[in-house]
């Protein structure tokens, strides 16, 4: 910082900073709009990514504090703090943002599954693969048919030799 | 004589329903024999079974219609003894063999019979299968082989015959109760290759092609040629070979084969392929398992049925159709119903491929006793 506030002010002793404001300003600017941007495309920002967007904040908001030399150290330590605050804010909301966004995304992704389900049945082998890809159990599922299916495959199976010899009324 | 007759249509499982009526006392009906056929009523072989019927019993009445589509059978008493029979060369003389097998034990006197005909042919099984799988079934109903003899005096192949057997069985009054569930293993395999009328080279031809297949899967082989010479080898060229295994537990599983007679549209038969032939049908029947082979289940189901009142047991292959009709006949006349089931296997075996599906077959025999025997 101190270095910053050295060279800034070797700037403002050459009279530059008059012409810099209004280009911070519409860099600070930018930058805040930038990050909209990016939380509204890229909805799967990682934290280090925001971490560091801030860090530049941060440093842009310290270059505009010591632009302004002709004002107290209260008032700019004030102003850095506020402005800290509001950035940490910020932060904060766009990633709830981006989290209910998400959420908006994953339950409408649900939902349409659920459709589908409704209208395809699925078979029991279909039932079986989600079982072993979900990887819990639904053996409990269903189990009347099944248990009524297996039954019916079994009879077919075995020959009925009573019925086979010696006719229907003797079985 | 009051009681109404059992009566049935068709000409199909003729001999069932003679033994059944013979055994069980009760009158029989048949109707409608080949009455649709061209050449309609009893046929030779037909009528020769019901002469050697009325030779073994003393006082049946047969009533036979002009056109020999109609059957009335009142049985008479079993009386055996000594009967000599020609019988037709439409079938072989194990057609006829198998009746005296299932009436045999129940005669008045040993039965002593000498019949004469065809002793192989492709249609019915041989008196060689017969001594080999028939017989010790009856063995086992009787208790011992004392007595029981099958023995082929000249062998005669199909069309013309010219053979001659005898055969010998002891009267029971009771037989035993039969518990055979457990088939055991195929410890040996033996067999015959009989040659009629032709060159004795052709049986060792059969020999080593039979052999060439069943030494793949056991060492124990041992085959016999049968070259029979002059007036014991019948009136017509032929050849075959008889195989029986042998199991542990003294099941016995056999197969058979014979060449094409004489004159047939088939050609002549090559030695090689019939003895292999033959080797793979008995690889076949002891696939299809069970205590006892299938011919000899029908002979099974009904001694079973006969014996004293208490449980009979056998396990089985697969039914031939001639046993279900058996069972069918056997509900008929003596209302004696079997439990079938499939015998389970056990999780020890079946890595052991023990063959096809095996049945337990169960009954409670009707205690028929011999009451012509007399009592010593």
């Amino acid at each position: 910082l101190k270095k910053s506030k050295s060279k800034l002010s070797d700037k403002t002793m050459s009279g530059e900073l008059n012409r810099d404001m209004p280009s911070k300003q519409k860099k600070l600017d930018e930058v805040v709009k930038g990050q909209q941007v990016e939380s509204d495309s890229d909805s799967s920002a990682s934290e280090n990514d925001s971490e560091s967007d801030s860090e530049q904040d941060v440093g842009v908001t310290v270059e505009e504090n010591v632009t302004k030399d002709d004002k107290t150290d209260n008032n700019s330590a004030l102003r850095q703090k506020l402005m800290q605050l509001s950035q940490e804010s910020w932060t904060e909301e766009s990633r709830r943002i981006e989290f209910q966004r998400q959420d908006e995304d994953e339950g409408v992704d649900e939902l349409e599954k659920a459709i589908r389900g409704d209208h395809s049945r699925k078979t029991v082998e279909e039932a079986d693969m989600e079982v072993e890809l979900d990887g819990s159990l639904h053996w409990k599922h269903d189990l009347a048919s099944q248990a009524a299916a297996n039954f019916r495959q079994r009879q077919a199976d075995r020959v009925n030799y009573r019925k086979l010899i010696y006719g229907k009324d003797e079985g | 004589m009051g009681t109404k007759p059992l009566t049935y249509e068709g000409c199909n499982f003729l001999r069932q329903r003679l033994i059944l009526a013979t055994l069980s006392g009760k009158a029989l009906k048949i109707k409608n024999i080949r009455s649709k056929d061209d050449n309609p009523g009893l046929k030779d072989f037909e009528a020769s079974v019901i002469r050697l019927l009325d030779k073994i019993t003393n006082g049946s009445n047969i009533v036979v219609n002009e056109t020999g589509t109609s059957l009335l059978y009142h049985p008479g008493l079993l009386i055996g003894g000594n009967i000599e029979h020609e019988c037709n060369l439409q079938r072989s003389i194990g057609y006829f063999l198998e009746v005296l097998m299932c009436l045999a034990p129940f005669t008045k006197k040993p039965l002593h019979a000498t019949l004469t005909g065809v002793t192989n042919d492709q249609v019915d099984p041989s008196v060689d299968m017969i001594k080999l799988s028939t017989l010790p079934v009856l063995k086992r109903f009787l208790g011992t082989d004392d007595g029981l003899e099958l023995k082929i005096v000249k062998r005669g192949s199909a069309p013309e015959g010219g053979g001659e057997v005898l055969f010998q069985c002891p009267c029971r009054q009771k037989l035993r109760p039969l518990h055979f569930t457990q088939p055991g293993k195929v410890k040996r395999i033996r067999g015959v290759a009989w040659v009629t009328r032709m060159a004795p080279a052709t049986a060792n031809r059969v020999v080593d092609a039979a052999r060439s297949v069943l030494n793949t899967c056991l060492p124990d082989i041992y085959i016999y040629t049968d070259h029979m010479k002059g007036p014991q080898s019948g009136k017509s060229p032929g050849f075959g070979l008889t195989l029986v295994a042998e199991t542990t537990e003294g099941g016995f599983y056999a197969a058979e084969m014979a060449s094409n007679p004489k004159g047939s549209d088939k050609g002549p038969t090559v030695p090689e392929d019939l003895g292999k032939q033959a080797a793979v049908y008995l690889l076949e029947e002891i696939f299809k398992g069970g205590c006892v082979d299938s011919v000899s289940q029908g002979l099974t189901t009904l001694l079973m049925v006969l014996g004293q009142q208490d449980v009979s047991k056998v396990q089985t292959g697969q039914l031939t159709q001639y046993t279900i009709q058996y069972l069918r006949h056997i509900r008929d006349f003596f209302q004696v119903l079997f439990k079938v089931e499939v015998d389970p296997v056990k999780e020890e075996d079946e890595d052991l491929k023990k063959g096809g599906e095996k049945l337990l077959l169960t009954c409670v025999g009707v205690g028929y006793s011999n009451l012509s025997k007399k009592v010593s």
